[in-house]
């Protein structure tokens, strides 16, 4: 009786340590369920070790709990060993061509010109400027007049100044589209006191047929600042912080005089040459220096149209063609390529 | 100093310089050769055999077959190896037997002048041997200068000469002029009459008599070449040349055609009228003035003389005419005329007026060395109202505190003295201004002076010392900013258009309601009629860019601008200017990838910048109002509104607007204003702090009307069912097979969630069947299993 017994436990016992070891990761519940289970025949066995005689109890007894034990940790080994398979597998499957481009949402762009505005407005607003902005359309008065624009100057010229046509019903003053951001000089004095620290990016108008160098518009940035006891080194000193911040460190800027109806003195700034370093290239015609910056200290004509003392305050005005700087950045030979908008240009600046 | 140190030093005082071009002979191996015999050719009647002294040990033997050619002579010798105009060389050559050692050549020959008719015989003695060259000056540097409008002294050699004296400390020396003067008195040949003073302050003259017109002597016409003037007679090429040298302006009148021996300066009369040299007949004004004799008009003052009058090949006796004019009037009339000359352009910004007399001196004495001419005895000179030399106050503390100097009384007075300003000391100096500076009207004008003089690049840079300023951007500068920024990270590509546009474009868009572009503004001088008006909306210009790049095999177009529009405002004098920002997409949105098929935009392509925007801003309320616009297609068409504003347009573009474009495929635009948007943000948000419980979701879809909108859906779902609804996510719309004709299929994530505790299954589903319950009795919903 007790041999039969313990022949059919060590028969369980190989068969189902070889069901465990063809299985493959969905089959563990059902060899669990077949020899574990509370209808598998070791678990009759072992609720029926009551009848069985007490002299071979012990050992039938402990040999079925041995043949639990057995199928327990060998389940456990061989799920343990097919479960680490599957992750090895799934890392050997999972291998990616990182070569392939990646998805990106779309990447739009601001224009370059865009760019370069912001970039000398952020550098003057680090410097303790405020942005203003105004009017495209301007009157005679605020565009020449206030600026110290004698009557027959020749930037007042039709060939130099774009006039709107007067309408019914409007004023009588000649109105024009600005040919300069400086007019918002005018429109500032006459609103606020000084100190007075203002940058005005804006676009201007001229009439000159495009060409690679002409556009009727084009861009300005001016800058200009009102105080106690602004001087002619102030202007050197803020203009020269620009450069340095603009177009990198160890830049040489001079300062040659010239003349502009609205500051005295007056002058072109240049800034050694962005592409050769002072060299002479083509880029500078040779001469190692980009004209970069008009600029000069405000005229006393000026202060008196706004209403200040020229004897009490002070202040100079700088003016600089965002396009052209673009252009030398970059190494753009014409500046209709700004106007033009061909995305396949346009989209070089993201 | 070289001549580019030279240009770059007077660069740095104040003389830009447009160019430095060097000049060059175009010929090489030329030298000066004394005739010392000729003597017939044996076998050639028109050749003669030359011998030729050019300072080598052995005389040159050369053919010549010019006319004019003979003993004693000093000849441009062409040497064997030397070349010509063209590379052409000279090589030993045999004629007719005889071997010539080089040529002799002509004017033409050397490329120096149209005179072909024999040898150059050159003048004034040049030592033999020299290479012609050093004689002609021909190997020279030019340079040119940018000579801006407050300046007219420099617009002299002169003048020029000055600025280099306050360079190098030299003092500037001038021509002499001398006269042997012949009788009879210059006022008994002729009268000058000043009738209008005030425009004419001045009026000197000369008169030269036994004229010879000529050629000029070949080294004035190669110095008029250098300055850009084309050399045409002695007599002209005489007043141009002193033009350049001392700056003033010269008129030469024909005396014999001078009506009365009268030189009348006068306003022109109302319907008087002028032939010009330009051979243009000229209408005047009784603004205007003129040159008359005892009957008409001879010259335009200051800007052109009279066809009539003008001096010829016959021309025996002359009158000089040396003028100072006033300023203004001069451009005025040469402005009114459409008319600009050499002489213009200086007498229009004021010329010096103490030197016209010497100047029409100096071109006497020109015509009388060059040109065969005596000069009557004694001047004309009408002054009838001195212009005075300006003397101004200048304070010392005043030029240190504008500049930032502390340059010291004795170097103003230096600096101030070497433009030949005189200065009086005293508690404030006293300058007086040469008449050739009519800039120098105010202290600051000294104050710029000593600037110049003393330097820019010795002024110390400093940064302004004020305290207290506060910059940046304000809050509406930034919102502008931040909506550009939107329109970016939305994958849009910003364009910048011009501000005028074709008013056929309105056309074209179908956008010429007045209500919607307002009162038009026309430019008077527009480049072309095709930018004749100032943009009333931004869409011309982008369509423009659409066209351009399509042209170019461009497949697709997401773009944006940001920029003024212009409206007339009622009795303004400026228009109102909105800042807009526009956008436009055609084509597929993106590319094929290897991930995802390329999808075309569509409306909502467009509608989703638009929430961006919004989202952006912090504008929570926003609706789209359908409306019809005539460049829109009808249905795919509407407004945008905030609370209570229009702040734009979106669409699809009228198809029949895309067809007048000729661009194929639809088009998807908006148009709103930024200055609208950016009024309208809130001053801040409403945050609430995220739930710590978890949500859950229930789906639904409801089959209804066709005619239902998803905002009219989502108002109902939202009523329905109360605070623990979070939101009601419309993930599918179907129409098509089970589902009836005229009804859709909306499906939604409803998502419930409570901020203070778990919410249980039963009340989630308490509430989507809340939701489908009202569905069903407000909208007719039936729910779709």
């Amino acid at each position: 009786m007790s041999g039969k017994v313990l022949d059919e436990l060590e028969k369980i016992r190989k068969q189902a340590l070889a069901d465990i070891e063809r299985a493959s990761e969905r089959d563990f519940d059902d060899i669990r369920v077949k020899y574990l289970g509370r209808k598998s025949r070791l678990t009759e066995i072992l609720k029926t070790l009551k009848d069985i005689p007490s002299e071979i109890k012990p050992k039938v007894g402990k040999t079925a709990n041995d043949v639990r034990k057995d199928i327990e940790n060998s389940l456990n080994k061989r799920s343990s060993i097919i479960t680490g398979n599957s992750m090895a597998a799934k890392i050997e499957t999972g291998s990616e061509d990182i070569t392939k481009p990646g998805r990106t949402a779309r990447l739009g762009s601001k224009h370059v010109i865009t760019q370069t505005i912001e970039e000398i407005v952020e550098i003057f607003v680090g410097l303790g400027y405020r942005m203003v902005e105004t009017g495209e359309v301007e009157t005679d008065y605020y565009n020449f007049t206030a600026l110290n624009t004698p009557e027959d100057h020749p930037a007042r010229t039709l060939q130099a100044t774009f006039y709107l046509e007067e309408r019914a019903g409007c004023g009588d003053e000649r109105t024009l589209l600005r040919t300069q951001t400086s007019p918002a000089q005018i429109r500032v004095m006459e609103n606020s006191k000084p100190p007075l620290y203002v940058i005005v990016p804006g676009k201007v108008y001229r009439p000159d047929v495009p060409d690679p160098t002409h556009s009727p518009m084009f861009h300005q940035v001016e800058g200009f600042a009102v105080d106690k006891e602004i001087t002619f080194g102030d202007l050197k000193g803020t203009l020269e912080a620009f450069c340095e911040k603009m177009f990198g460190a160890g830049r040489k800027v001079r300062f040659r005089p010239h003349f502009f109806p609205f500051t005295e003195p007056s002058a072109e700034v240049d800034v050694s040459c962005i592409v050769c370093g002072g060299k002479g290239c083509r880029v500078c015609s040779h001469t190692g220096w980009l004209e970069i910056l008009g600029a000069g200290i405000i005229d006393p004509n000026v202060f008196e149209v706004v209403g200040y003392d020229p004897e009490e305050v002070s202040g100079f005005a700088f003016g600089m063609a965002p396009d052209r700087i673009a252009m030398l950045k970059y190494g753009i030979t014409d500046i209709r390529m700004f106007f033009e908008n061909d995305v396949r240009f346009l989209e070089q600046f993201k | 100093m070289t001549a580019e140190e030279l240009a770059e030093r007077l660069e740095m005082t104040g003389s830009a310089v447009e160019a430095v071009q060097k000049t060059a002979s175009a010929f090489k191996g030329v030298k000066v050769g004394l005739v010392k015999d000729v003597s017939p050719h044996p076998s050639a009647d028109r050749l003669r055999v030359c011998t030729l002294d050019i300072g080598q040990a052995k005389d040159l033997n050369i053919v010549c077959g010019a006319p004019n050619v003979g003993k004693g002579q000093k000849v441009p010798v062409v040497t064997v190896g030397g070349t010509l105009p063209g590379g052409v060389e000279i090589k030993m050559a045999e004629l007719r037997g005889v071997t010539s050692e080089g040529m002799i050549a002509s004017e033409t020959e050397l490329g120096l002048g149209e005179d072909a008719s024999g040898i150059l015989v050159l003048q004034d003695d040049p030592e033999i041997g020299t290479d012609l060259n050093n004689i002609l000056e021909l190997d020279d540097t030019v340079i040119d200068f940018e000579i801006t409008p407050n300046r007219p002294d420099c617009m002299s050699m002169i003048g020029m000469a000055r600025e280099v004296a306050v360079l190098t400390g030299v003092k500037v020396r001038t021509p002499d002029v001398k006269i042997v003067e012949v009788d009879p008195r210059s006022s008994t040949k002729a009268s000058i009459d000043i009738k209008d003073p005030d425009l004419c302050p001045r009026y000197s003259s000369r008169i030269v008599t036994g004229l010879k017109v000529d050629k000029s002597p070949l080294w004035m016409r190669i110095r008029l070449n250098k300055a850009g003037i084309r050399p045409v007679n002695n007599l002209v090429d005489i007043t141009n040349y002193v033009l350049v040298e001392t700056g003033q302006p010269l008129h030469a009148f024909d005396l014999k055609i001078l009506k009365g021996n009268k030189i009348i300066v006068r306003r022109a009369g109302k319907r008087e009228e002028i032939e010009t040299l330009d051979g243009v007949k000229r209408a005047l004004t009784d603004e205007m003035l003129v040159i008359a004799d005892a009957e008409r008009p001879v010259a335009i003052a200051g800007i052109m003389g009279g066809a009539d009058t003008e001096i010829s090949a016959s021309t025996i006796e002359c009158l000089i005419e040396s003028a100072y004019f006033k300023p203004s009037n001069i451009c005025r009339t040469s402005y009114a005329l459409d008319l600009r000359s050499e002489a213009s352009s200086r007498f229009e910004r004021g010329i010096d007026p103490e030197s016209t007399l010497h100047a029409a001196e100096r071109a006497a004495q020109m015509m009388q060395d060059i040109a065969g001419g005596r000069v009557l005895r004694g001047s004309i000179d009408e002054y009838p109202k001195r212009i005075k030399p300006t003397t101004l106050s200048l304070r010392q503390e005043r030029v240190n505190k504008i500049l930032g100097t502390s340059i010291e009384k004795k170097d103003m007075k230096k600096y101030l003295n070497s433009i030949e300003f005189e200065v009086t000391d005293g508690p404030e100096m006293k300058v007086t201004v040469p008449t050739f500076r009519p800039d120098i009207e105010r202290e600051i004008d000294l104050v710029e002076e000593i600037a110049r003089i003393y330097g820019f690049e010795r002024i110390e840079s400093t940064l302004p010392r004020s305290g207290g300023r506060h910059g940046g951007l304000d809050q509406k500068q930034k919102a502008v900013w931040r909506l550009r920024d939107t329109l970016v990270s939305a994958g849009l590509q910003e364009v910048i258009t011009y501000a005028f546009i074709d008013p056929a474009d309105l056309d074209r868009l179908a956008m010429n309601d007045p209500e919607v572009i307002g009162d038009l503004l026309k430019l008077k001088n527009p480049l072309s009629a095709e930018q004749g008006i100032l943009r009333p909306t931004l869409l011309p210009g982008l369509m423009r860019v659409l066209r351009y790049n399509a042209s170019y095999g461009n497949a697709n177009m997401h773009i944006f601008e940001m920029g003024r529009t212009f409206k007339g405002q009622k009795s303004k004098d400026l228009p109102e200017e909105e800042v807009r920002a526009a956008g436009l997409l055609w084509g597929p949105w993106e590319r094929d990838h290897w991930y995802a098929k390329s999808i075309k935009a569509d409306f909502f392509d467009a509608k989703g910048i638009i929430q961006a925007v919004m989202e952006r801003s912090g504008i929570d309320e926003w609706r789209l109002e359908k409306q019809e616009m005539s460049w829109l297609q009808p249905g795919q068409s509407a407004v945008i509104k905030t609370e209570g504003e229009e702040v734009g347009y979106i669409g699809k573009l009228h198809p029949a607007v895309a067809a007048r474009y000729e661009i194929e495929g639809d088009v998807f635009i908006f148009e709103i204003s930024a200055d609208r948007i950016v009024g309208q943000i809130p001053a801040g948000r409403n945050v609430t702090a995220p739930s710590r419980y978890p949500s859950i979701v229930e789906d639904v879809a409801v089959i209804v009307d066709d005619t239902i909108s998803a905002e009219q859906l989502d108002v109902v779902i939202k009523s329905a069912a109360g605070h623990i609804l979070k939101d009601a996510e419309l993930f599918d719309e179907y129409k098509g097979s089970h589902i009836p004709a005229g009804k859709k299929s909306m499906a939604y994530h409803l998502v419930f969630q409570a901020p203070d505790r778990t919410l249980t299954d039963q009340e989630a589903i308490q509430g989507k069947m809340q939701v489908v319950e009202v569905l069903i009795n407000k909208v007719g919903a039936e729910i779709r299993k």
